[in-house]
């Protein structure tokens, strides 16, 4: 056998190895009792009502709510993200001004903040969206500033020198240069964007996954906690992976020469 | 420029607490929602109050956030280097379990915390375990990649002068590694923060974003506030002492 099949081989014996010990450990822990089936639900007892729980309107209409909040803060994200981060890396004054500040709030736990912005907004949808887009905004504007101030002055002295307009510098080198960090500002935001969706919504309310959790973990009913848990980590991987796919291909032409 | 860029800062630091002060005051925000800025400041020796409304006042609530941040960044840094050395090593392990890392860290982290309540409870040990979550993906991630970026031609060089595997570890693998180790401990200790604050926030029974839900659902805004002022300082400690720890370390470089 060649060396690579055979190394492919013994990587997909021991990710399956690994995933299948991990499910038994789990289902041992709960048929043990080591911890009481009152707080934990094995993977067993979570299978078969996965698909029963998860029509129920109950549930199905809060896990869509969840989704349209994401899907709109993290549109709002992407675009807010960019201009702010265009206009802190034109603008040199700018930068200087807040750059310090954006490195902060990147540091802080956005958290304190959902009783800032559910009391400023009210319940409902607008202070999840709002909160989950500040939590987003501040890695995708970071990097879009950082790849704005990259930019090769040449390259831009080499166009005006050319004759191209302001407007035309923008569209052909500024834009064009920044996607690869358009894309990674992305991909690092939607991960904040989904679960800051659902703290704001673990933290108070009626709406959404995030209430779903809250709702059965405080009522002591591991198997629907269970089955929302293992949904929202299958939709975050699937999302996490679309824009993972999305920065592949928008970036293929973009070949690092070092 | 250096100068200029400092007054830009403390510009825009006056404007921000300008406007905190005026919107509340002018009426365009409820004092109840934005409590203004010096009735925030005035409200600050009520924090160390014992028999306020958040019971021994700040230091018991600092000294659990603390604790429960101590044992999660000291866990996460261990499990992620020790994890990313052995996959860095063995490349069949590492190449096995990368993509099984990148799945987990996709997972939203929020989603993990009612889960983790309802095992181990609303005390410290949940916190730790969310932070933890939080904490050791970063790292972990960013040592897997700093394993990548090893100069091959430094291996073979070593190799062809003569060294063992314990000097080709010790003078190769950990110097090249150093920056990635050293910026995956700041990522920790930021992640292992927003992790333990986000679990006191949403349900607990102590630590500084407890205090800061508590004034919260009392409408007390000028207690939630300096809550909120103190748990930011915190955090600005926080990367004022990483950088000057990473500046010791490299300070070669």
């Amino acid at each position: 056998m060649p060396e690579g099949r055979k190394e492919l081989a013994y990587v997909s014996l021991i990710q399956a190895a690994s995933v299948i010990a991990f499910l038994v450990i789990w289902q041992e822990i709960v048929n043990r009792g080591i911890v009481p089936s009152l707080f934990v639900a094995s993977p067993t007892q979570v299978a078969p009502p996965f698909g029963p729980t998860l029509l129920e309107p109950f549930v199905f209409e809060r896990v869509l709510y969840t989704l349209s909040v994401f899907a709109a803060a993290f549109a709002f994200t992407v675009f807010a993200g960019t201009v702010i981060g265009l206009l802190l890396g034109t603008f040199i004054y700018l930068r200087s001004a807040l750059e310090p500040y954006m490195i902060v709030l990147y540091s802080i736990p956005k958290a304190i903040f959902i009783p800032v912005f559910w009391t400023f907004f009210g319940l409902g949808f607008s202070y999840q969206f709002w909160f989950a887009s500040f939590a987003g905004v501040i890695p995708m504007t970071l990097n879009v500033m950082y790849a704005v101030k990259d930019i090769d002055p040449e390259l831009i002295t080499l166009s005006r020198s050319l004759g191209a307009s302001p407007l035309q510098v923008y569209y052909k080198v500024i834009i064009p240069s920044i996607i690869p960090a358009m894309l990674t500002g992305a991909r690092i935001s939607i991960r904040a964007v989904f679960a800051d969706v659902i703290a704001a919504q673990e933290f108070v309310g009626t709406t959404g996954i995030g209430y779903l959790a809250q709702y059965y973990a405080t009522n002591f009913e591991p198997v629907p906690l269970y089955v929302v848990v293992v949904l929202t980590a299958l939709l975050g991987i699937v999302v996490y992976e679309a824009i993972i796919q999305a920065e592949k291909r928008l970036t293929r032409w973009n070949v690092q020469l070092s | 420029m250096n100068l200029k860029a400092f007054g830009f800062q403390a510009l825009v630091l006056g404007l921000l607490l300008t406007v905190w002060q005026l919107l509340p005051m002018e009426g365009i925000v409820s004092p109840q929602i934005l409590s203004p800025l010096y009735t925030t400041l005035i409200n600050f020796p009520k924090i160390f109050a014992r028999n306020g409304l958040i019971p021994g006042g700040l230091i018991p609530q600092l000294l659990t956030t603390l604790e429960e941040l101590g044992v999660a960044f000291v866990m996460s840094i261990a499990v992620s280097i020790v994890l990313g050395f052995l996959f860095g090593y063995f490349k069949v392990l590492g190449r096995s379990y990368e993509p099984l890392i990148y799945l987990v860290y996709a997972v939203p982290g929020s989603i993990y915390y009612p889960v983790l309540f309802l095992t181990l409870g609303l005390g410290v040990q949940s916190k730790i375990a969310m932070g933890f979550l939080f904490g050791v993906f970063p790292p972990l991630i960013n040592i897997l990649s700093g394993f990548r970026k090893i100069n091959g031609i430094y291996i073979s060089m070593a190799r062809s002068m003569g060294s063992s595997n314990v000097q080709l570890f010790t003078k190769v693998v950990v110097p090249s590694l150093a920056p990635y180790i050293m910026a995956g401990i700041r990522l920790a200790l930021i992640f292992t923060y927003i992790g333990v604050i986000l679990g006191e926030v949403i349900a607990s029974k102590g630590g500084l974003g407890w205090a800061i839900s508590i004034a919260n659902y009392n409408f007390d805004a000028p207690l939630m506030y300096d809550y909120i002022i103190v748990v930011v300082l915190l955090a600005v400690a926080f990367l004022v002492a990483i950088t000057a720890v990473e500046r010791r370390v490299f300070s070669y470089a």
